[in-house]
This record gives C-alpha cells, structure tokens and sequence, in this order.
C-alpha cells in the first residue's frame, strides 16, 4: 500500500485507486463530492456563530497537533472529513485496514505507544452532542475531555487553551445528523420505507429466543438516536459503546476496529453470537431496516469554487471579532489555518506544469495569483497583530475583504479549467498515478 | 534600503536570516514546513511593502 511520508519530501506512493496519499499531499484531498456537513444552528434558521467557525477552522488546522502529525499536515478533519469519517483513511504500520487507525501507536506520540496494533475507526462525528460517553470504550464522559486527548494524548499537541477547546466543542456539537425522510419522530420508520423494512422492524423490537429481556432494540434504544450511551461486550474482544444507527449506512466500515464492511456482515455476526435463529429472509429484513434508518436525503455535496470562497469567508469571519478583542492567539491561528485553506484552494487550478488540463492557462494563473495575494495580504494582518499592532492589523483586515471581492469573478471563470470540474480532475488523477506507477 | 529606512532593512535581513536557519535542516524530512511557510510569506509581505520606498512597483504574486 502506501507509505507515510513526513516533512517536505512527502513522495508520492500510489498504487492503487483505493489507496490514500500521505495526508497533506494532493490525492489525499480526492473529494469532490464531500461528505455533507450540516450544522444546527443553520437547520434552525439561524446562523454560524464566532465559536462555530474557530472551531471549524481549527478543525481543519495542523497547528493544533504536534511532532509527526504537525508535520505531516494531520488535522482533526484528515480522519474526520466534514466532521464524517474517512473511509479510504490508511496508514501503513498504524491502520489494520482502510477506515482505521491506531491512536496508540509510536509515530505520532512515542509517550503513548502501547505496543499494539488496536487501530479503530475515527466514528463520524454526526450528531455527537447526543451520543455520550466518548471513545470506543467510553472512558470519556465529556466531549471535552475527548477532545483535549486526541489534542495531547494522541497527536502530541501543546495542551490547549480554553478558547481552542471551548470552539472545538461548540463546532463538534453543531454537526448534525443528515435529515432522513424514512425515519419518523421517535425513531419509528416512516411510511415510505419498504416492506421489508418494516418487518425489520418488528424483528429488532423482538426479544433474542435464548433471552427474553434483550432484542436489538435494548442497546440501540429506537427513541431518537439508537443508543444506550453505555458499553458491552459482543463479542469482538472487549468493551465497547453502542454505536448509533442514524445516518450508519455512510459509517463503514462496522464495529470499533472496521471489522466488517456491510450490514449484511453485521446482521450475520449478530446472529451467530446471540444464537438468534434468523431465517435469510429476517437476515434481510433486519438489513433493510438497517438501511432505512441509517439512510439520508443528501449524503455528500459537490465541492466548488463558490463553496470553497464560502467556507473561507466562514473562518475569516473570526478575525471580526478576534482583532478588535486584541486576541493574538486566534488572528495567528485563523491565519496560519486560512492560508494552509488558500493555498490547498489555489492548487485545484493548475499550472502549466501540469499537462493533463489542456485550456483557460491564463485564467488558471490569474486564479494561483489572485490565492497567493489573499495569502500575503491575511499574512500582513498576522504579522502586525503579533507586534501588538492591532491598530495596523485592523488597517489592513478591509484590504483583504477587496482583494476577495475582485478576486472571486476571477476564480470562478477559471473554475471550468480546474479540479472543480469533474473530468478535468479526473485527467490530473490519472496522470498523477500513472507517474506514481512509474516512480514504484 | 538601508539608507532609505533602515528599520525594515533590518526586518527584511532578519527575516532572510530566519528562513535561511529554517532551511539548514540536517534533511528534508527536517524541515519545518508550517514555519518555513510562514517566514516565506512574512518575507514577501516585508518585501512588497519595502519596494514602494524604493520607488519600485509593488511586486505581484504568481507564477
């Protein structure tokens, strides 16, 4: 598979489709169609607050990690893209398989290898507020502290300060579960799911043969999110939290450590560890109400130049608070994280090195010109905040606002000739592979 | 630019200096990349805002 190169000589190892670049490198970005990210306080009308938009950003920003995941360019979202998952997320050495990953191996914090091979799957982060204790196993009670140890524990990060884990927690909770238009209020199926589905149903609310009080339903409660925020042992070597069931067909791979790839697996586990007697036919009623729960109306969202200038405009927003509270850690955090965003923007429109995109050169280079300026420009605002002119910094945050408004026409005319379009992206893949098989 | 303004004369040397430590890595693997970004950029900045008091344009970004 591939192999994880940090620092600046991040090669370019790929060999297959499936397989993931090193975080921070071109392909590891090979989303087009993202996962959809949707957030509460937008579902309800209302808007993103300061706290939500830190913590977005910070989400997305190396600089919070430390030693080898620093370096590499690993954020929170490498594992957890648009707060969902990563389902191509591999990592020789440290991922059992595509999907997961060791949090206790020795690369990125020596202090806390435990010398095993336990990678499991970064879980989708979809309605985390509902879903307590934290972890697999449980053993964080608050999100909080979660969040604290994946910062210190598992990347090597300086301990964070309140204001980082305050964002972090407020964007986390803001993630919501994707609407699904088969599932009712109460967690009952809606109508329009299948037949089958509906027999599912009734089957996962039906006590196990060789135990009365237990069914499906006892740990996946059907009362909103199918949890019973506690641990069990399945079976699958050792303590481990109920997952939830909403939105799960976009979750897989299955169980902490990815072990299985489909409900059907899943289903199939379940009944030769219970010794539940299941018929194909349940077998597949089980999986079709497995299905309709864990359906959504609109799982991923095409990615393009207008999103893009969007989100960024989302995490620049925080500087309008930032500069006039004087706060030089967040004008450094926002900048440093807006222009690793900028810089990845720029690269979706090609130079002429690149000979897979043929057309729009001048309109490409216009775009790679206009990123860079808005680079410096942020820049010029982090540089006078950290010599505590904040006066300077405010001076020269409205020029950044104008360089964005005359820049966006032109990002958008070259959107046609960049990765944002879907053929063109796939010509630069294929070229960047074919040169990856004849570097092997 | 020394004799124009020597304060970011001065700036613009130190800040050749920073990229020049950031770049002496034993290897590339060595090299801070986020720091080495950052001293580029603040270099840049340092450099287009000192080419107007040279009477020069304001350099441009890009390929």
């Amino acid at each position: 598979m591939l192999t994880l190169g940090l620092g600046a000589a991040q090669a370019v190892p790929i060999t297959t489709r499936e397989g993931v670049l090193p975080p921070g490198t071109e392909l590891n970005e090979d989303l087009l169609d993202q996962p959809t990210e949707l957030f509460a306080s937008e579902l309800a009308g209302g808007k993103r607050s300061y706290l939500l938009n830190l913590g977005d950003l910070l989400f997305s920003s190396p600089a919070i990690v430390g030693g080898a995941a620093r370096q590499a360019g690993i954020s929170c979202e490498t594992c957890h893209q648009q707060g969902h998952n990563n389902p191509k997320l591999f990592i020789p050495g440290l991922s059992s398989r595509p999907g997961t990953f060791d949090v206790s191996g020795p690369l990125f914090n020596p202090k806390a290898d435990n010398g095993v091979l336990d990678a499991v799957t970064p879980p989708s982060l979809r309605g985390a507020k509902y879903l307590a204790p934290y972890a697999h196993d449980g053993r964080f009670a608050s999100l909080r502290d979660f969040i604290r140890n994946a910062i210190v524990n598992e990347f090597a990060g300086a301990e964070p300060s309140a204001q980082v884990v305050d964002a972090l927690e407020a964007y986390v909770k803001e993630i919501s579960f994707l609407p699904n238009p088969k599932l009712a209020a109460g967690g009952r199926l809606a109508p329009q799911a299948s037949d089958a589905a509906h027999r599912g149903e009734v089957l996962f609310n039906k006590p196990f043969r060789h135990d009365a009080a237990m069914s499906c339903a006892s740990c996946h409660q059907p009362t909103g999110v199918f949890v019973d925020h506690r641990v069990h042992d399945v079976g699958t070597g050792g303590w481990f939290k109920t997952p939830t069931l909403v939105n799960a067909n976009f979750n897989a791979p299955y169980f902490h450590d990815g072990r299985l790839d489909s409900y059907g697996q899943v289903v199939g586990y379940f009944d030769r560890h219970f010794d539940l007697g299941l018929s194909d036919g349940e077998r597949a009623d089980l999986v079709a109400y497995l299905d309709a729960v864990g359906d959504a109306k609109e799982p991923t969202t095409r990615n393009t130049v207008q999103a893009e200038l969007d989100e960024i405009a989302a995490f620049v927003s925080v500087l309008d608070t930032a500069i006039p509270a004087r706060n030089g850690e967040v004008i450094a955090l926002t900048v440093d994280a807006v222009g690793s965003e900028l810089r990845e923007f720029g690269e979706n429109f090609p130079p002429h090195s690149d000979t897979s995109v043929r057309g729009g050169l001048a309109e490409r280079l216009r775009a790679r010109g206009a990123v860079r300026g808005l680079v410096l420009t942020l820049r010029q605002v982090a540089m006078a905040a950290a010599g505590g002119d904040f006066d300077g910094a405010a001076q020269a945050f409205p020029d950044y606002r104008q360089q964005v408004a005359q820049a966006a026409p032109h990002l958008k005319l070259a959107e046609r000739w960049s990765l944002f379009d879907p053929d063109i992206r796939e010509a630069h893949f294929a070229a960047l592979r074919q040169l990856a098989e004849l570097a092997r | 630019m020394k004799a124009r303004d020597p304060k970011p004369a001065a700036a613009i040397v130190d800040k050749i200096e920073d990229v020049e430590t950031l770049v002496k890595a034993k290897d590339l693997k060595s090299v801070d990349q986020a720091a080495l970004k950052k001293a580029g950029e603040e270099l840049a900045v340092l450099l287009q805002s000192a080419a107007p008091k040279l009477k020069l344009k304001k350099p441009a970004v890009g390929e």
